[in-house]
């Protein structure tokens, strides 16, 4: 294979919003930079998905709103309804400051922030919640291409379509990594002062998922294998709004937040044709969610709807004119013919965003020399674009620091140890073989089965087994048919079996472990939330099979729960 | 159509470098609502080996384009039908399979300077009104899925002189928005942007129903013509020279666009297109004629 080596001081994994913005800070800061992304730069990930910008606005003074901490009110009900009090405090409280920040800074580099004929910023709701760009559904696509176009501006060198494959260490300290750039068929060794990975917080290991085909959670592997900590892995998000059918649009959000310019929201039917849910239930929530979740668990217990449709999303209430002008969830229903003021689309459950993630310190420092974390691959337990672009400042800031201590090391065994791999995969002629797409949709499958939604302590083990198995029956059946690496997705496809299994694994490692629900997280068999002996965060580091389980206690400096244990379906969190 | 009834999917396979192409053909249980794009994925769910290049699957990364039963796709967006043949997208250069070579295409509209460049920071909310934002607002549907351009006729390949509709979006994008203080005439001016023939195939392909042609290639050749080099001013100066002798008057038209030290070397071609009698300084049109003409200009650019 050819290889191509390269030197950088700050070298950025990850090309959506948490990459970009870390790479634009970090060369604005005077560092020399390189930037990877898996997919088309700024078209991969939950980046280009999402919908809104977040954050709230006022709609009087047309000005960012402040987190209040001293009336506690904004800020608990944040902690409580996005980071279900898994979130530290502190941490949370700066990420959050970048609410002022963020929409100056953007419109600066160019994104257009929606306004009226008149000159006023669109929000929705009463309190002005998540500004726009475009519409509402391709927000995230615009900023992306922003970000992309201040990629471009400044010149920052980057490879597309090319996928971390591993941290290069040095003793102690992570000083580069290998990537495959899968479309030229090239390994690229990159001995680098400072790593940040910024590969998200959402992969496709599950068959329904709003993940992109790229997201084979290679950052969660990464920094796993280098000895960084993975904490909160567990908690996984699940949504009820994404469109059933066609498959490919289960990535299609039914947004529930109000539509722009009203307070008006999108209301849930089951099967009898009741309404059992809408967002404005829970005003100080939105997006809410994983109330959406335990609203429709309720409908399925009462079997008047499954968590593969057999429920609906309407869009009745609202006005098609804001539906048209301001969203883009009507264009999905008036392609398959429907109409958003009459019709309904079918929803089914989908895994989304994993809360947790890498471990880090409030300067986005993983406990490994060298190696920090950017947007949402960090263990937050808090979301959004405001906060990605806070942790990818941060993490800019303390890398390029970083990297003015340091020394360039180069350790070149790390690409040796990748050539073999490769060499193996490319080699293998088993006899009953099997194409590495497949074994991916296995996982898949086995994973929708046994971890979905409903998990309980039986079908986590199952789906132990079940991964364990695929790692040793299938995995050496895996027959790459084209020794050409020029566009090899069967190569790039095995290549990332491995990350996925690992990563679920330790999902379903962690998700044994706790045993209480809460937020995001449910089990049937525990189907409380219990806050005596689960403020705490479930940290595993070490090896996948056998790993070091660490429990650490969040940091509750400003709020707590009200109650010591609750009933998980019936409670706000 | 039933549910698990089986459709007809052909794909047209080929290794990198190969010289030739196969056409292979599979059956795909049909699923509610399918996309093309759901076909595929269904194969290599099943292990068959086929590149195709694809994100997000919902009509906002642009990168599942191809040709699909002749006609340039969105393969998320539109459904399979009974009997599908998909191919790579035209006017590209295909790597494997499906997958076509963009970076070519990137690096030559990245010349254009596609993004915004500002001579000051702005206050938040800076002044704006969505009327001052409307071309900018339509041409930031744009996805790049670079359907435009392989629809496109005039499109000869990255190397060929007319950049396609999908660059001169992205340039428009930016060179439109009222908040750009760039003057971007000297890049217009050799973009090869005049190759357009404005035959609206572009809009009529384009998934996102960009109004390519009125909001990005028009704007952009106006541009064009007010560069520093003056190269590019020849079709608003035959436009022009139309308008007021209400037909192609040759040595008016000469001599306005070539500059005075284009005159003087090119002044054999101007004795000769006088000797050859291919112009004559006397010919006028009549009144009704010149009226008739200007009528359909202000007519068209309404």
């Amino acid at each position: 294979m050819a290889i191509i080596t390269h030197e950088t001081e700050v070298l950025v994994i990850g090309g959506s919003a948490g990459g970009m913005y870390a790479a634009l800070n970090a060369h604005a800061m005077g560092a020399k930079v390189l930037l990877i992304s898996k997919a088309l730069l700024g078209r991969g990930g939950c980046s280009a998905t999402f919908g809104y910008i977040g954050g709230t606005h006022s709609k009087e003074k047309q000005i960012p709103q402040v987190i209040d901490l001293t009336d506690n009110k904004s800020f608990h009900d944040k902690i409580k309804y996005y980071g279900h009090y898994l979130a530290d405090q502190e941490f949370a409280e700066k990420a959050w400051s970048y609410n002022e920040t963020f929409y100056h800074r953007m419109e600066e580099m160019g994104l257009y922030i929606r306004r009226t004929d008149d000159g006023d910023v669109v929000t929705s709701g009463g309190f002005g919640y998540g500004p726009i760009s475009a519409k509402l559904g391709t927000s995230g696509k615009g900023i992306m291409d922003i970000f992309r176009s201040q990629i471009f501006r400044r010149q920052i060198p980057y490879l597309e379509e090319s996928s971390g494959v591993t941290l290069i260490r040095s003793g102690e300290r992570v000083t580069g990594a290998i990537v495959f750039d899968y479309m030229k068929g090239t390994l690229h060794e990159i001995h680098a002062k400072s790593v940040i990975l910024a590969c998200g917080h959402v992969n496709w290991l599950w068959d329904r998922g709003t993940a992109t085909r790229e997201q084979a959670g290679n950052g969660l592997a990464m920094a796993f294998h280098a000895g960084a900590e993975l904490a909160g892995i567990e908690q996984v998000w699940w949504h009820i709004a994404d469109v059933a059918n066609p498959k490919a649009w289960m990535r299609s959000h039914m947004y529930p937040n109000p539509i722009p310019m009203t307070s008006e929201v999108v209301e849930f039917y089951n099967s009898d044709g009741e309404m059992f849910f809408h967002g404005n239930m829970f005003r100080a929530a939105q997006p809410s969610y994983y109330l959406q979740c335990k609203a429709l668990t309720r409908q399925i217990k009462a079997g008047k709807a499954r968590p593969d449709g057999g429920y609906y999303a309407s869009f009745g209430k609202i006005d098609p004119y804001n539906i048209r002008e301001y969203s883009t969830v009507g264009r999905y229903m008036e392609k398959l013919g429907l109409d958003p003021k009459s019709d309904m689309i079918e929803c089914a459950m989908t895994s989304h965003q994993q809360r947790g993630g890498v471990a880090i310190d409030h300067g986005m420092a993983t406990r490994v020399e060298g190696l920090f974390i950017s947007g949402s691959l960090a263990a937050d337990f808090i979301t959004g674009i405001i906060t990605v672009a806070w942790e990818a400042e941060t993490a800019a800031r303390s890398a390029v620091n970083h990297a003015r201590k340091v020394t360039l090391f180069k350790n070149g065994s790390a690409i040796r140890e990748v050539e073999r791999r490769f060499s193996k995969l490319l080699e293998a002629a088993p006899r009953n073989p099997i194409g590495p797409s497949a074994v991916k949709e296995q996982l898949r499958q086995l994973m929708g089965r046994e971890m979905n939604y409903f998990k309980s302590g039986e079908s986590i083990e199952r789906a132990i087994e079940g991964l364990r198995e695929i790692r040793n029956t299938m995995l050496p059946r895996m027959q790459i048919s084209s020794k050409n690496l020029v566009s090899n997705y069967e190569l790039l496809d095995a290549v990332d079996i491995s990350d996925m299994l690992d990563v679920a694994e330790l999902i379903c490692i962690a998700s044994r472990n706790r045993t209480e629900s809460r937020g995001a997280f449910y089990r049937s068999d525990y189907p409380f939330v219990d806050n005596k002996n689960w403020l705490k965060n479930i940290h595993l580091s070490g090896n996948v099979s056998d790993p070091t389980i660490r429990l650490k206690d969040v940091n509750l400096k400003y709020v707590r729960p009200a109650d010591e244990r609750a009933d998980f379906l019936t409670t706000e969190y | 159509m039933e549910k698990g009834e089986k459709y007809l999917v052909k794909v047209r396979l080929r290794e990198p470098n190969a010289a030739s192409s196969r056409v292979v053909a599979y059956e795909v249980p049909y699923q509610k609502d399918m996309r093309i794009i759901d076909a595929l994925n269904w194969l290599t769910g099943e292990g068959e080996s086929i590149a195709y290049r694809w994100f997000c699957s919902s009509k906002k990364c642009g990168s599942c384009a191809m040709r699909v039963n002749g006609v340039p796709k969105l393969t998320c967006w539109e459904k399979l039908e009974k009997d599908t043949l998909i191919e790579p997208l035209d006017n590209f250069e295909v790597t494997r399979d499906l997958v076509v070579e963009r970076e070519a295409y990137q690096a030559r509209y990245l010349t254009f300077k596609p993004y915004v460049e500002r001579n000051h920071t702005p206050a938040w909310p800076e002044p704006l009104k969505h009327t001052e934002m409307l071309s900018t607002y339509k041409l930031m549907d744009c996805i790049e899925c670079g359907i435009c351009t392989s629809g496109c006729p005039a499109y000869s390949g990255a190397g060929g002189p007319f950049p396609g509709p999908w660059a001169l979006v992205q340039a428009a994008k930016f060179a439109n928005d009222p908040r750009d203080e760039l003057d971007r005439s000297s890049e217009m001016e050799l973009s090869g942007a005049d190759y357009c023939m404005s035959c609206h195939r572009c809009e009529e392909l384009c998934p996102m129903e960009i109004p390519i042609v009125s909001e990005a290639i028009e704007p952009m050749r106006a541009l064009a013509a007010r560069g520093p080099k003056g190269t590019a001013n020849f079709p608003v100066l035959f436009a022009d020279n139309v308008r007021q002798n209400a037909f192609v008057k040759s040595s008016s038209l000469f001599l306005r666009s070539r500059g005075l030290a284009g005159i003087f070397k090119n002044l054999g071609m101007l004795v000769r297109m006088f000797t050859h009698k291919k112009t004559n300084l006397s010919v006028q049109s009549s009144a009704t004629a010149r009226n008739q003409v200007q009528a359909i200009f202000s007519a068209a650019e309404k």
